[in-house]
């Protein structure tokens, strides 16, 4: 029966590998989708969807970063989709964006809110664009990569996506230099 | 650097799904992963003495029934799951609509 | 995400009538840029439902919402600009609808966001059999046709799930 073991050794080990992955990088897939959707059971969803596919192909990847990219990548596509298929960006106006006493800090959850909520307003590939940016830090090569979208493009929909973030953020806030 | 994207690397940073995530995510690779492991422990563990040939048979008999039967329930799950994806994305598309409708009702209410 | 399937391009009794998109709009389907295609009969239903968790909250709803239902068919458009189809394609589905039996009972026109939004229901015996939600706008123009019992209740009560916003009966009208 030592051949039956192994076996049995070696599923609990797929098992504790997919568990493992899973919990590594949960935070990424969830918050790609979070900050592209704004509803956390929605980005739950797509992220368990992200994860079930995985596992399907798990044996495939040639190295972590392989992983990582993948994930993103079929993240941000499933998320861009499913804002697609659900069509309410929530249009924010200046009315819903309190104007505070004092200007906030960098850090401030009150501005923090408001960016994502503006982050969740713009169309949907440029708001992967600015996700991909600022969560994941990836350069416009990567972003381009990963969207299949040229370069030019890409720095064109995070220069426009900033000034429009800039501009809500100015008359909001009265911040000049933001 | 500039304040906004130190602002919004603050506003987009990571942060976790709600408890359970993980388990729930496992239970569901679990629900979908083909469970193999018994007949195959079956094969392994046995050790035919005397009669090696027509055990064989039988057991290779046994094991086409099986992975015909197994494959037919995986067809049957994969079908019911894309059809269970279907009916979501559905309802959510007619809930959409619906709610689109009734916030310009409310507007024309007023 | 594209869904491709096979149309019933077979005429029907009025009685038993399926709503569906004109041939006119389904020849837009190569200039769409997303489309939906959902068609589910009485036995995909019944298959779906067996793949819902009764313990999950949300999938439980849905199965609860399926008992009465022989049919859900949402068919979808969005086109990258506007002007892909006419207002003579949305009367071709609306003509549809004039037949005994359907009653449009909500109406909505959006001048401003160019949206027109039609709710119509089938009434049999005193109960709803079915339900039809046409919704035109400048780039998307979708039918969702629900035949069967459907409780607008159980509908609404999705809301706040799957992505499907809350309908909140208690909300005051947005202001202008």
């Amino acid at each position: 029966m030592r051949l039956a073991t192994e076996m049995a050794e070696a599923a609990a080990v797929e098992v504790a590998d997919f568990a493992a992955v899973v919990r590594e990088h949960q935070a990424m897939v969830f918050s790609i989708a979070y900050h592209c959707l704004r509803d956390r059971a929605l980005a739950e969803e797509v992220a368990q969807e992200v994860f079930l596919q995985l596992h399907q192909r798990l044996a495939g990847f040639e190295s972590a970063a392989h992983l990582t990219f993948w994930l993103r990548r079929v993240t941000s596509h499933r998320s861009i989709d499913s804002a697609r298929r659900r069509k309410l960006r929530p249009q924010v106006s200046l009315d819903d964006v309190p104007e505070p006493a004092t200007m906030p800090a960098v850090g401030d959850p009150m501005l923090s809110r408001t960016l994502q909520r503006l982050v969740a307003s713009l169309p949907e590939k440029p708001r992967m664009v600015v996700i991909l940016r600022f969560q994941e830090d990836l350069d416009p090569g990567e972003i381009a990569e990963m969207l299949d979208m040229p370069v030019r493009t890409v720095k064109s929909h995070l220069q426009r996506s900033l000034a429009l973030l800039r501009e809500k953020l100015d008359r909001s806030v009265g911040e000049e230099n933001l | 650097m500039s304040r906004l994207d130190d602002a919004l690397r603050e506003a987009l940073r990571r942060e976790d799904p709600g408890p359970g995530f993980t388990r729930e995510v496992l239970a569901r690779a679990a629900a979908a992963r083909p469970k193999q492991s018994w007949w195959r422990a079956l094969a392994s563990g046995f050790r035919p003495p005397l009669v090696r040939w027509a055990t064989a048979c039988v057991l290779a008999c046994a094991l086409l029934a099986t992975g015909l039967e197994y494959r037919r329930e995986r067809n049957l799950r994969a079908e019911g799951e894309a059809a269970k994806q279907q009916l979501v994305l559905a309802l959510r598309i007619a809930g959409v609509k619906l709610h689109v409708a009734q916030e310009k009702v409310f507007e024309r209410s007023e | 995400m594209r869904i491709r399937a096979i149309l019933l391009m077979a005429a029907l009794p009025v009685f038993a009538q399926e709503i569906k998109m004109p041939a006119s709009v389904e020849r837009l389907a190569s200039k769409a840029v997303e489309s939906v295609d959902v068609m589910l009969d009485g036995a995909l239903l019944q298959l779906a439902g067996r793949f819902l968790s009764g313990h999950k909250p949300d999938e439980a709803k849905v199965k609860n919402m399926l008992g009465g239902l022989k049919g859900i068919y949402v068919r979808s458009f969005e086109f990258s600009q506007e002007g892909e189809y006419t207002a003579e394609d949305v009367e071709a589905i609306r003509s549809q609808l004039r037949v005994p039996g359907w009653s449009k009972i909500v109406g909505v026109v959006s001048k401003k966001d160019k949206e027109h939004t039609e709710i119509y229901l089938k009434i049999e015996g005193g109960s709803i059999g079915g339900l039809v939600i046409l919704a035109a706008e400048p780039k998307e123009l979708t039918l969702v046709h629900i035949n069967g019992s459907i409780s607008l209740e159980k509908l609404s009560e999705l809301g706040g799930h799957f992505g499907i916003p809350k309908v909140d009966v208690e909300k005051k009208p947005a202001k202008d």
